[in-house]
């Protein structure tokens, strides 16, 4: 599990916009969206002592 | 012949200020106090990045509806692991995570923030609809918006660097006290 990856996708993202090519800019914006959310489900483990 | 520039164009410039403002102040506390950011607090980061992404977008490869739907779903991403993190000390005596600012916890004011960027593009959308300035399509690439976004990308960098020498190619620790490859 790399916490860094979000970060790198991210500047690469940043990166290809720069350079204005929109297809890779979008995949590296999704790629860094799945990653972060795949992080927080791998983190948040521990149960919340809450009822609704 | 000057072209007025699209307001829209304006108030992304803004919104990409405003995030690198949240990621100058979270590292600011990282570095002045040495409060080392745990696993949850970097995934806001990374989802207040991913809103930045959208912002930049719209400047860099012109202004479009789905760069807003990039900025809206990268917020609720924010705000579902803010959430989890302000639930996660709520219990009453809990102390929090993390120093406070203007007595709330960096968490809580990632929970505002991420509420705050849906209300400013819904603010973007009506401003520019009463401005009468729906497309706002042109790409910008004036000094400022250049500025706007080496300062963005700089941070992301940083960020990126940090994290690397704070949890090395692994997952970090839930409260992290000192930098993996620093020791």
């Amino acid at each position: 599990m790399y916490m860094f990856l979000p970060f790198l996708l991210a500047l690469a993202g940043c990166a290809s916009a720069w350079r204005s090519r929109a297809g890779l800019s979008y995949a590296l914006w999704s790629a860094t969206i799945v990653v972060t959310v795949a992080w927080f489900f791998h983190h948040a483990t521990d149960p919340l002592k809450f009822s609704f | 012949m000057s072209e007025q520039r699209p307001v829209g164009a304006i108030l992304n410039m803004l919104g990409l200020l405003g995030i690198s403002l949240i990621l100058t102040v979270a590292f600011t506390y990282q570095l002045a106090l040495g409060e080392l950011p745990c696993p949850l607090c970097l995934l806001q980061r990374a989802g207040f990045i991913a809103v930045g992404m959208g912002f930049l977008f719209n400047m860099r490869l012109g202004e479009r509806g789905s760069h807003y739907a990039m900025i809206l779903v990268s917020s609720l991403v924010t705000g579902f692991i803010s959430m989890r993190q302000v639930s996660l000390h709520l219990a009453p005596g809990d102390p929090g995570y993390g120093s406070a600012l203007f007595g709330l916890h960096f968490y809580t004011w990632a929970l505002i923030a991420a509420i705050g960027i849906v209300c400013y593009v819904a603010l973007v959308f009506i401003l520019k609809d009463v401005t009468g300035k729906r497309d706002g399509d042109a790409p910008l690439n004036g000094a400022a918006s250049n500025t706007v976004f080496a300062i963005f990308a700089l941070l992301v960098a940083a960020n990126l660097l940090s994290t690397v020498l704070e949890c090395g190619a692994g997952q970090c620790d839930d409260n992290p006290v000192r930098y993996l490859l620093l020791k």
